[in-house]
């Protein structure tokens, strides 16, 4: 609304609609409330955090002291927490397991929509169902997990392949995988309809040219269209990233732990265990809110390890948005399919 | 060529099937939730099995007499068991374990019954009841009496009817078998006090007398034997399952929980065993239950119970009250912030910042939940209960305020408003709401220590006995709330903005102010998206997990009070679907929930869905 202002200003005289300015007023009021509010909340993170980074006169570790501590401590330490390291390992590998298991499928799925498959009811189908599934709430894939993949898939994989250890199960318990899987299954609309946004904005005149040149459609694919929505993908991918790094609740049911004992890659074949349970950053924050000692600095601990968390997942959001800031597109995830 | 092309197909097959796959498991994803739940309504059926290797669970040892045992039944904190010696006297221990002391203390007791109870029974009935300490002892007559094995000589009376057969479920339930065909239910209660009560649930009349009553070893199914006929009634339901005849039947057992023997007139053994779920039926979701601590049925979601034998319950009633309760609280703190936010970036600010500020605030929806829930649970609740009073008057100073000062500014009129710069404006705001939540949290302290003894938690327990927890549902709306208001403003000033500035831009040349504009022309057409925004909102508080889980204190209660916790429906799926065991009844009704989760959000959203479809083509309508 660039011109109101301008509007506003010039004709001063006409504007004395008393009802009006106040509304203007409780809106910015609003605006500033709810800055007010957020600048609240992440000062308490960052307050608490820098409390636990400044040296206190009882303990006895510096800071680089501390750090190492934070980042590798045992529970056999007593500390009533674990070290942050083996969280973020196993929060990296579930991100790149769910990221090579979404990003083909997502994209395949984008470009049947709009490449392949013809407009009708179908396709309707699929898009409302896609576009749908992305409200639906976290907890649930985690329980389709739980059922599906782990009691499902799983325990079948345990029957025909690892049918001497039964009953131990091998892969018809959480673990690694089926939380990679959830996640993926849980970020298929975001990859899908960031995927789809890009082709949508490939003109149709490039396709053409490519086809008409004797290309096969695959040959169209793999070097005019997806070279140009390759972006759009990674913005996708990115913020499924985000999404998979903060997401607690289903993982609470396929695979997280507070501690996993077991290493999650080793010298044994097949060097990445999947079927293991891992930790994971999110969880450890909830872990160590709801079930740790109640301590001297373990608030501060908590204010450490979410601040971490914030930061790497609003660092991943903001490398989204300026991706799509480069592209030219609108800022926000649209939502249309 | 030839390889191109095969390159080509082959790709096309690949494509098609990932997505042929990708859609099966989102198709499965409806179909598997809803076929777990499904077996719960499965009638119930009998097949004949050969004899288990599961055996009926001998007593354990600390149950010190095995001979002449009637009963015995324990907890974590206390055991019992009561043998008979004779018609006349009751022997029995209660061993408790209080909190500080962390060993069994033993109860030894020898009850000599009053001679109007030592009379009759041929065998001798008793009920462990109401925190493992009440003894019930039916008698044929139709006395009940009722003896706390602390203070033995104080006996109560109750009455039943007469009977020819009494047989004994779990929780304080009965079955009792009088004029020879008349089955009637009768449930056991504590009410207040410790009174306790008897109320007769239902009566069913035979057409024949039973042969055989036996209650199954868990205290939830009655097999009846009838002539011929076997019936099996759920005694908690009230309901006859299934009914079958089975020979020459003349003899009944139950051999494990599931499965019970049968000897024919000739001598031969038959097993049996039970499938589907026997105990479960849909009243126990949505119908108040009778329970032996309570002395009227109540609705309770406790699926693990703590006495061995007591029947688990599986009220949904206040999961989804507390889902609800969430959901309302966390709108009631977010709507009033959101939608003027969104109002002020979509309406009057101009594109430029707004695109600016935007994904700055769609940022903030990408905070793990789990942050806001663990600052909640662990910075804020703890002094919840001493800033309670300080964090009131904040919440009451900001909006009367910020609402003074535009009545202010009203009346002032021209002078105050010439100098406002639009954009700027909540900057310039911001110094006043920081001032306005200073004082607004000083004067709560000061008007606690002045009006409400320095202690507004202590006040409200003192006056009102209104008890506050440190989890509690305001605590828990406000976070909530936070949550909530990224989404809040990104759809509705989505829906704001796309209304064609012409429109508001044609009110203002005509005269009228900026907020008539606003609420005649741009208003209704951005209503429907601003409405999906509420839903969509509505939806992601119901479906929010990990704040609700940390802050909400997890207890079942079904209440008004916005100082208890509440539990919700995602809480009790994330804390308690891994410790289901599979297949169990729990488990299945833990799908149950999250399929009635699924399905109210798929709906609530479609709806959002087609309400803003509805504005885009209205804006876009209008546009061209």
């Amino acid at each position: 609304m660039a011109g109101l202002n301008s509007v506003h200003r010039r004709h001063q005289h006409l504007f004395r609609h008393s009802g009006a300015r106040s509304m203007t007023w409780l809106t910015a009021s609003a605006v500033a409330i709810s800055m007010f509010t957020t600048l609240a909340f992440l000062g308490l993170l960052v307050g608490l955090s820098v409390d636990w980074l400044r040296p206190s006169p009882e303990t006895v570790l510096t800071l680089p002291q501390r750090l190492e501590q934070l980042l590798s401590a045992t529970p056999s330490a007593g500390l009533g927490f674990t070290g942050l390291a083996p969280a973020i390992f196993g929060t990296v590998l579930l991100v790149i397991l769910m990221t090579l298991v979404l990003g083909p499928f997502a994209v395949a799925v984008a470009i049947y929509l709009s490449e392949y498959a013809a407009r009708g009811w179908y396709t309707d189908m699929v898009r409302i169902a896609i576009q749908n599934l992305a409200g639906v709430p976290s907890i649930i894939y985690g329980v389709f997990g739980l059922g599906f993949f782990i009691y499902v898939i799983g325990a079948s994989v345990d029957e025909m392949f690892f049918a001497d250890s039964l009953p131990q199960p091998t892969f018809g318990t959480p673990g690694l995988l089926w939380a990679a899987l959830t996640m993926a299954l849980m970020n298929l609309p975001v990859v899908v309809v960031a995927t789809l946004e890009g082709l949508s904005r490939v003109p149709q005149e490039q396709r053409y040219g490519s086809l008409a040149l004797g290309a096969t459609r695959w040959e169209t694919l793999r070097h005019i269209t997806l070279p140009a929505v390759l972006p759009n993908i990674l913005t996708g991918l990115i913020l499924s990233v985000a999404r998979a790094a903060g997401e607690v609740a289903p993982l609470m049911l396929v695979g997280v732990v507070k501690y996993a004992p077991a290493s999650l890659v080793d010298g044994r074949w097949p060097f990445v265990h999947f079927e293991q349970k891992f930790m994971h950053l999110g969880y450890q924050v909830y872990d160590v809110a709801m079930h740790a000692p109640l301590d001297s600095g373990r608030l501060e601990l908590i204010a450490v390890t979410a601040l971490l968390l914030v930061i790497v997942v609003v660092a991943l959001n903001l490398s989204a948005i300026l991706l799509r800031l480069r592209l030219g597109q609108s800022t926000a995830q649209s939502e249309s399919l | 060529m030839d390889r191109r092309r095969f390159i080509d197909r082959l790709s096309g097959a690949a494509i098609k099937a990932a997505s042929a796959l990708v859609l099966v498991a989102v198709a499965s994803m409806f179909v598997q939730i809803f076929t777990v739940a499904f077996p719960l309504w499965e009638s119930v059926e009998w097949r004949a099995t050969s004899a288990s290797d599961q055996v009926l669970a001998a007593p354990p040892e600390w149950v010190g007499r095995t001979e002449d045992l009637l009963v015995f039944r324990a907890n974590s904190r206390r055991r019992h068991w009561v043998a008979a010696s004779d018609q006349a006297t009751l022997w029995g221990q209660l061993q408790t374990k209080d909190a500080p002391i962390d060993q069994w203390s033993t109860l030894d007791y020898r009850i000599a019954l009053p001679p109007e109870f030592a009379r009759q029974a041929r065998e001798r009935v008793v009920m462990i009841l109401d925190g493992l300490q009440l003894l019930a002892i039916p008698e044929p007559s139709g006395t009940l009496a009722v003896i706390d094995v602390e203070h033995p000589s104080m006996i109560s009376q109750l009455t039943t009817s007469p009977w020819d057969t009494v047989s004994l479920a779990a929780d304080g339930r009965m079955m009792i078998q009088s004029y020879h065909n008349v089955l009637s239910l009768y449930q056991l209660g504590v009410g207040h006090n410790r009174v306790p009560t008897v109320i007769k649930l239902s009566e069913h009349r035979l057409a024949q007398t039973p042969d055989q009553i036996l209650v199954s070893p868990d205290g939830v199914l009655a097999l009846i034997l009838i002539g011929e006929k076997v019936l099996l009634w759920q005694l908690y339901s009230d309901e006859l399952l299934s009914m079958e005849a089975l020979g020459a039947a003349n003899f009944l057992s139950w051999t494990s929980r599931d499965q019970f023997k049968v000897l024919t007139a000739t001598g031969d053994e038959q097993y049996f065993r039970l499938k589907g779920f026997p105990n479960f039926d849909m009243q126990q979701l949505f119908e108040p239950q009778w329970r032996s601590g309570y002395s009227s049925a109540v609705f309770r979601w406790l699926p693990i119970v703590e006495n061995t034998g007591d029947f688990p319950m599986f009220s949904l009633w206040p999961l989804l009250w507390g889902t609800l309760k969430a959901a309302l609280m966390a709108l009631f703190f977010a709507l009033p912030i959101g939608i003027p936010t969104a109002i002020f970036v979509g309406f009057y600010m101009s594109p430029r910042l707004r695109d600016r500020i935007k994904p700055a605030i769609e940022l903030l929806a990408a905070i793990p939940t789990v942050v806001i829930g663990a600052i909640a649970a662990v910075a804020v609740a703890p002094v919840f209960y001493q800033e309670f009073a300080g964090f009131l008057g904040m919440l009451l100073m900001i909006p009367a305020g910020v609402a003074g000062v535009a009545v202010f500014v009203t009346k002032r009129g021209d002078a105050v408003a010439a100098r406002w710069q639009l954009e700027t404006l909540p900057l310039k705001i911001s110094p006043l709401v920081l001032v306005l939540a200073v004082v607004g949290y000083l004067m709560g302290k000061e008007l606690e220590v002045l009006f409400f003894t320095g202690d507004l938690g202590r006040f409200l327990v003192d006056t009102y006995s209104i008890s506050m927890a440190q989890r509690n549902t305001i605590l828990l709306g406000f976070s909530l709330g936070i949550a909530l208001v990224p989404t809040l403003f990104t759809i509705s000033e989505e829906a704001i903005h796309a209304v064609p500035r012409q429109l508001a831009a044609g009110c203002l040349a005509l005269g009228s102010s900026h907020w008539q504009s606003f609420r005649d022309v741009v208003l209704p057409i951005a209503f429907p998206g601003i409405l999906a925004a509420v839903l969509v909102s509505f939806g992601r508080a119901i479906g929010e997990t990990m704040i609700l889980v940390m802050v909400s204190g997890n207890t079942p209660l079904m209440d008004w009070d916005l100082f208890s916790g509440i539990r919700t429906l995602t809480a009790t799926l994330a804390l308690e679907l891994p410790e289901a065991s599979r297949n169990g009844m729990h488990y299945r009704i833990l799908f149950m929930a999250a399929f009635l989760l699924f399905a109210f959000t798929f709906i609530v959203n479609t709806v959002a869905e087609l309400t803003r479809s509805r504005v885009t083509r209205m804006t876009t309508t209008w546009q061209g």
